[in-house]
């Protein structure tokens, strides 16, 4: 039995079935914000682990060509930013500055907060990633010390938040401009944020997408040039 | 259907392993898939948005992205200890810090946007 459970075989059909049933969670509960498949997926996945008492090293091997394709994902999300380059252009200036200040504080203002209460080096480092979407956030997180399970986990909770809090805190705030609305969804909630910001109207939605990959890149290239 | 979802898987795992290549270098910041997302931006730009095999491959693996983090995510289970430890600063800076990095976000895009 334990050859078996042991198996690339179990740990790949483990994770394909916690996916497809983290989707249909998702669409039979009506696409509650923090039952995001990927959430449930993971959770139905650990369950698995701690009940069946399977090393999650053995499992990560299994399941490592799964893994693997999350470079390639990586890669595809040149596309979306290729498709929204018009709107990148039309309203250069102000995204480039708002970026330039975002990212410097979604960054910092979390890990100071850790920071400040006693963390160690690689609990920062899952931190710092933690308003970019998850491919490049565990690229990321791995290259600079962090823990990508750490930083996975921590994208989600970001990402549930602002979708599921975005919305009143706009309106309380007097945020009324598409533009605003979709940057601060998607520079912080990356893609669970941008699901809300397509909920608010198309305009909102579009560059809520495109600060996803905007966000993302600019993260990296600044945690990759201050932690080498 | 123009070409096939292989070609096009192809066409983008090559811009993986150029990406890949480019992280060897010597103080280089990015790690490779970033680059490789760069280099295919790059790509989709030169030729006017590319053709249809990898737009496709794209798409694909762009609708099931949430897949491939369920392994990466599940390593949770291993750092139980270390949430339970660091329970305050970790809740401080994903809700107090969110809160601040979404507030500056917007009021700054909006005030530019003027």
């Amino acid at each position: 039995m334990s050859a078996i459970l042991n198996s690339p075989h179990f740990a790949i059909t483990l994770t394909l079935l916690a996916y497809l049933a983290g989707h249909g969670l998702y669409r039979v509960t009506g696409k509650p914000s923090f039952l995001q498949p990927v959430v449930s997926g993971i959770a139905i996945v650990g369950a698995a682990l701690l009940l069946l008492d399977l090393d999650y090293g053995t499992y990560m091997e299994g399941a490592s060509i799964i893994h693997f394709m999350l470079g390639t994902v990586t890669v595809a999300l040149g596309l979306p930013l290729y498709q929204n380059l018009g709107l990148i252009r039309r309203h250069l200036l102000p995204l480039m500055v708002t970026l330039a200040v975002s990212g410097v504080v979604a960054a910092g203002s979390a890990t100071g907060l850790l920071w400040l209460t006693g963390s160690d080096h690689a609990t920062l480092m899952s931190m710092a990633t933690k308003s970019i979407t998850t491919p490049m956030a565990i690229s990321v997180t791995e290259s600079i010390g962090g823990y990508p399970p750490l930083a996975t986990g921590f994208v989600m909770v970001t990402g549930i938040l602002v979708a599921a809090c975005g919305g009143p805190v706009l309106r309380i705030t007097g945020v009324t401009h598409p533009a605003a609305k979709g940057c601060a969804l998607g520079m912080i909630g990356h893609g669970v944020g941008t699901t809300r910001a397509f909920e608010m109207g198309s305009e909102t939605g579009a560059f809520s997408a495109l600060s996803i990959g905007l966000m993302g890149l600019y993260t990296a290239i600044g945690l990759g040039l201050l932690m080498p | 259907m123009k070409g096939s979802i292989v070609t096009g898987l192809l066409i983008i795992l090559l811009f993986q392993l150029a990406g890949l290549a480019l992280e060897q270098i010597p103080g280089m910041p990015l790690p490779g898939p970033i680059s490789g997302m760069v280099l295919f931006f790059l790509y989709l730009v030169i030729t006017g948005g590319g053709y249809d095999p990898e737009r496709e491959a794209a798409r694909q693996l762009l609708t099931h992205m949430a897949l491939f983090y369920i392994p990466a995510g599940a390593g949770i289970v291993t750092l139980g200890a270390l949430l339970m430890e660091q329970a305050l600063g970790i809740t401080l800076a994903l809700t107090l810090g969110t809160l601040i990095a979404f507030l500056t976000t917007a009021h700054l895009m909006q005030w530019l946007s003027r």
